[in-house]
């Protein structure tokens, strides 16, 4: 049985609709008033032109419709598109082209808006300005997440346990007073992101079964800034304040009884209700400092300093049956708990101009945070006896890196340049977790890292041909580690652009190459003997990827490209294949073979008439024809074939001078083989989706006359 | 507490103070101000030029009228008429040098700064003469794309950006339909829509964006500079920060931004694309590995101490169960936990 994910609350639904037709009302109403200033216009761009507003606006709604054949769950993962209204890419535009001594709201405001209505994702941006005087800029975006695949988080009764049909706003306004002032301008922003809606996640239970949870998902931030740029002694400085408020109301909880992934046994959970407040809080303040000395030196340096603390306290209550002794237990958690996190960054930049072909440049940057965290856990089961824990844990990190770049430039065809890249860093990890809180602890032992890298970069462009540029870079070195390994990665980048371009014909291409190898060493277990190092991650990538862009004539342009991905990831571990078995080295193998295609093609053949056609297909082979070894086997595969292809076709008729008619089609096709479904007997994800739409765009004001 | 408290007093204490210098040093007051008469009449002049080589931009309109035209809509053809901007070198000749040896040779090209025929590098320089101030370019010059060669005018046009007239939608952006989407184009006088742009040169981000489990680029909801500083920047890769010092991510998916009591360690120390691969791909949740247990193993290699520790039961790991293949069946809460060490609520 799988888990019924939905936004049951009424409100959430009349909430969106509300949303959704607000901006489509928002929208139509603009476009009808800019209308109505704009058609009897005949608006032409030079500033010295008698009317005082050009408008250009296009706005297009349509519907679209969807027919899934095969996993709708994973159609609606990848893509999400619904039946129904939507708004396709819509914009007004309008000028002010009157004088500098007429009284101006604006000199421009421009207004978009994409992707409403069925779409998953929309947004609509405004940007609005006065030089000299503000400008704003506003972004609203709108998404829906929903997650549902079988091959992911699943269980021993093959349910998938982390799902999620969510839906998340988005919006940030930034207003800057005298953005062209060369002695100070003032910047004013606040931002918000709210995330609501239905899913789940899993527990567990005493050692026992996995179990589904239902999530009630309800989080916010709303973050304000403040700040100020300017210059001062001849040094441009900017200095910004900002503040976040951070809280997560999420409510997991079990309502009705379930066996967990194992239904053999006796593990049962009758009910869980767990709901665990957060809230965080965020001040920061950034300044920055810029000057260039003699028009040869430059010196940027930067400084960060936050503070963020979370506070809340986790309560659970679970009613289950023991997996083992079979007793009904209704187990109470009470876990008050706060975290900081205090963080600062440096950076200091420099750039020395010693004659005009020759660059000098070092860049140093500090990063250093604390992370402090501790609780008082409590665990009270009925029956049995309350079990207490102090936990607390310290993360200390301090990173110094340095950049030293040289740059020449031979000439302007040619260009080299060198650097060295030194690190430095300190890890120091603190954690107790004291069972026995009314005695004294033992002393707490730091675990600690510290290692140095050094790398090495180099680059050269040059250009063949006045039109033809070649850029390449290599990177190698050593990079920092995550500190559960205990050195650090050894690494080797490089990567080569062509970008070729004529009049009307353009050809790109690029490799990159990536060689990472993750040594690691096997810690002791209590009391054993330590293991000679032994383990190692080697990570081999390469991309090569290719576009061609043509435009023979003005009524046609093509557009293709293929992309090949090849990575080959191999780890040495220590394979559990169960009792009595016990440990056994073996290797874990993940493969991608990911070929892409696309092409694209605008076609005008009659003066009304505009064809759009596209295909594109991606074609992962995986492991390839690899066999799947055994579960018994000291050999792990990953990475599966996966083959999806698109074509879209579409059709654009000139009814008038203002109307556009679309038409078009889209078909997506999906298919998949996973191991784990193979191994386990797990449907696949396949799925063909058809989608026609069809639309109208209404061009109005200078829009319609410029096409 | 106390102490963090003391912290953002003492930056709300410095912020104030330099904003209160910079009113008492007169740099509002000259900024709302007229400019002195001394100073408009010497606009037009700019350093370590003879005040005779120029002819200002009404001179240059007499043969390059349509370029005139549409500089004169944009913010640089309107730097004249601001307080702060008397006694400086405005219009053409700001960017394009004085022009007098230009106009009396009769036009003579190579009289007058060709931006066209200069090495990106050099074209930089004359944007940054005004634009190093501003936070967002202040690494430019330590930046990928100089280090590469891209100049400012390989992205944006000084003379700025006609509006592109629309054509039907679709959900399919890439090539030269998507050049035709106003979309950002009309911003920071871009000379096309963003994404666009950049995918010019970054060819392989094309394919990562036409992936199952991608963020909304191509289609419009998200822009490449949402995430990058295409300008330069300390970070690795020109990311941007958000919220301060976190990374960029944090700005949107604000319930990994913690602190929580028990972190997983590459959260912060390695950051998200640890684990994610941000552009795009074929695996849920935008992982890097399909399978998600390797993404584990690549750094969890001695994951299994567990087995060989005499205090803990044998077998939670077993190959054998499909549960325990998804490591976040059982650690859940894989970004962090309040209340379990070992994230599993």
């Amino acid at each position: 049985m799988n888990i019924i994910i939905s936004q049951t609350p009424q409100l959430e639904t009349l909430r969106a609709l509300c949303v959704r037709h607000t901006t489509l009302f928002f929208l139509a109403a603009a476009t009808c008033i800019f209308a109505g200033s704009s058609l009897g216009q005949t608006p032409t761009p030079s500033p010295g032109s008698d009317d005082r507003y050009t408008v250009k606006a296009s706005t297009e709604i349509g519907g679209r419709w969807v027919d899934v054949y095969g996993n709708e769950n994973k159609f609606r993962s990848d893509l999400n598109y619904k039946n129904g209204f939507r708004v396709f890419d819509s914009s007004i535009l309008i000028e002010d082209n009157g004088d500098a001594s007429d009284f101006k709201v604006f000199d421009s405001a421009l207004i978009m808006a994409s992707g409403w209505g069925s779409d998953p994702s929309g947004f609509v941006r405004a940007n609005m300005e006065r030089t000299g005087l503000y400008r704003f800029d506003a972004t609203v975006r709108r998404s829906t997440y929903f997650n549902f695949l079988n091959n992911h988080a699943i269980g021993n009764d093959k349910r998938n346990l982390h799902n999620a049909d969510r839906r998340r706003n988005f919006g940030d306004l930034d207003l800057i007073l005298l953005p062209e002032n060369r002695n100070i301008r003032f910047r004013f922003g606040y931002s918000y992101n709210f995330a609501d809606g239905a899913g789940s996640t899993s527990t567990r239970i005493s050692r026992g079964d996995v179990f589904p949870v239902y999530l009630d998902v309800n989080s916010s931030a709303q973050d304000l800034r403040l700040g100020a740029d300017g210059s001062f002694l001849g040094f441009n400085m900017s200095g910004t304040y900002g503040r976040r408020l951070f809280r997560d109301r999420t409510h997991f909880s079990i309502t009705s009884g379930d066996v967990g992934d194992v239904p053999t046994n006796a593990n049962v959970i009758f009910s869980q209700d767990r709901r665990d407040p957060v809230n965080g809080e965020t001040n920061f303040g950034i300044f920055s400092v810029q000057r260039t000395f003699a028009e040869r030196f430059d010196f940027t340096a930067k400084i960060i300093h936050s503070a963020t603390e979370t506070s809340g306290r986790l309560q659970e209550y679970v009613l289950y049956r023991h997996p083992t002794n079979n007793q009904i237990i209704r187990d109470e958690y009470n876990v008050p708990w706060d975290a900081t996190r205090p963080q600062t960054r440096a950076d200091v930049g420099m750039t020395w101009r010693i004659t005009d072909k020759f660059r000098l440049s070092n860049t140093f940057t500090y990063d250093g945070f604390n992370i402090n965290g501790g609780n008082l856990y409590t665990l009270t089961p009925f029956p049995g006896n309350p079990t207490r824990q102090f936990s607390y844990a310290v993360t200390r990190y301090r990173r110094y890196t340095n950049l030293l770049e040289g740059d020449y430039q031979f000439n302007d065809r040619v260009g080299v340049n060198l650097g060295w890249r030194y690190t430095h860093r300190q890890v120091r990890l603190e954690h107790l977790f004291d069972q026995n809180i009314a005695v004294p602890s033992a002393a707490v032992v730091p675990d600690e890292e510290e290692n140095s890298t050094n790398t090495i970069i180099a680059g050269t462009r040059f250009k063949p041909m006045k039109n033809w540029s070649i850029f390449a870079d290599i990177e190698a070195g050593k990079a920092d580690n995550v500190f559960t390994r205990l050195a650090n990665y050894e690494f080797l980048n490089y990567r080569i652009r062509s970008r070729t371009h004529f009049d009307k014909f353009s050809i790109n291409a690029s490799f990159i190459s990536k060689d990472n190898d993750n040594p690691g060493q096997l810690e002791p277990a209590t009391g054993a003997p330590a293991v000679a190092p032994a383990f190692i991650t080697e990570v081999r990538s390469r991309i090569f990827s290719s576009s061609i862009d043509w435009n023979p004539i003005d009524k046609i342009s093509l557009s293709g490209g293929y992309d090949y991905h090849w990575l080959t990831s191999e780890v040495s571990v220590l394979i559990p294949l169960g009792a009595p078995t016990g440990l056994t080295p073996g290797l874990s193998q993940y493969f991608v073979r990911d070929n892409y295609f696309f092409i694209d093609a605008h076609v005008r053949p009659i003066k009304n008439v505009t064809l759009f056609g596209s295909y594109r297909w991606n074609k992962d082979q995986g492991y390839g024809d690899r066999p799947i070894p055994a579960l018994t086997s000291n050999l792990i595969l990953g990475g599966y074939p996966t083959d999806f292809k698109t074509p879209e076709f579409r059709a654009t008729i000139r009814l008038s001078k203002y109307i556009d008619w679309n038409i078009g089609y889209q078909y997506y096709d999906y298919q998949e083989n996973p191991v784990q479904n193979i191994v386990y007997g797990i449907p696949f994800q396949n799925y063909s989706a058809h989608m026609p739409y069809t639309s109208v765009r209404i061009y109005l004001g200078k829009g319609s006359i410029d096409r | 507490m106390a102490s963090t408290k003391n912290i953002k007093l003492s930056f709300l204490s410095v912020f104030i103070l330099t904003l209160v210098g910079w009113l008492v040093f007169g740099t509002l007051s000259s900024a709302v101000s007229p400019a002195p008469a001394a100073a408009e009449e010497t606009q037009g002049i700019a350093l370590g030029a003879v005040q005779d080589d120029y002819v200002g931009s009404e001179t240059c309109r007499g043969c390059h009228e349509s370029q005139f035209d549409k500089v004169a809509m944009t913010k640089h053809g309107k730097l004249g008429d601001l307080a702060s901007w008397k006694g400086k070198v405005v219009g053409c000749e700001s960017c394009h040098g004085p022009g007098k040896a230009h106009v009396e040779g009769g036009g003579d090209k190579t009289k007058i700064k060709i931006l066209a025929n200069l090495d990106p590098k050099a074209v930089s320089e004359t944007c940054l003469a005004c634009h190093a101030g501003k936070e967002n370019h202040n690494n430019f010059r330590r930046g990928d794309h100089w280090r590469n060669n891209v100049g400012c005018t390989d992205c944006h046009s000084a003379h700025g950006t006609s509006f592109a007239p629309q054509r039907a939608g679709s959900i399919v952006q890439i090539g030269p339909a998507a050049a035709q989407r106003s979309n950002q184009a009309d911003r920071a006088m871009l000379k096309n829509s963003e994404p666009q742009l950049c995918m010019t040169c970054h060819t392989e981000v094309k394919a990562q964006f036409s992936k199952p489990f991608r963020h909304k680029v191509l289609e419009g909801t998200m822009n490449c500079s949402d995430c990058h500083n295409p300008h330069g920047g300390f970070e690795q890769k020109q990311t941007k920060l958000a919220v301060g010092a976190d990374a960029s991510c944090i700005k949107c998916h604000s319930q990994m931004q913690g602190p929580f009591v028990f972190e997983h360690a590459p959260l912060q120390l390695e950051g998200c694309s640890a684990c994610h691969t941000p552009h795009g791909s074929s695996n849920a949740k935008m992982l890097k590995r399909s399978t998600v247990r390797q993404l584990c193993l690549e750094c969890h290699t001695n994951i299994f101490n567990v087995e060989l520790d005499p205090n803990l039961p044998a077998g939670p790991h077993t190959q054998t169960s499909i549960r325990t293949q998804n490591c976040t069946v059982c650690h859940s809460q894989i970004h962090g936990s309040h209340s379990s060490r070992f994230f599993f609520r």
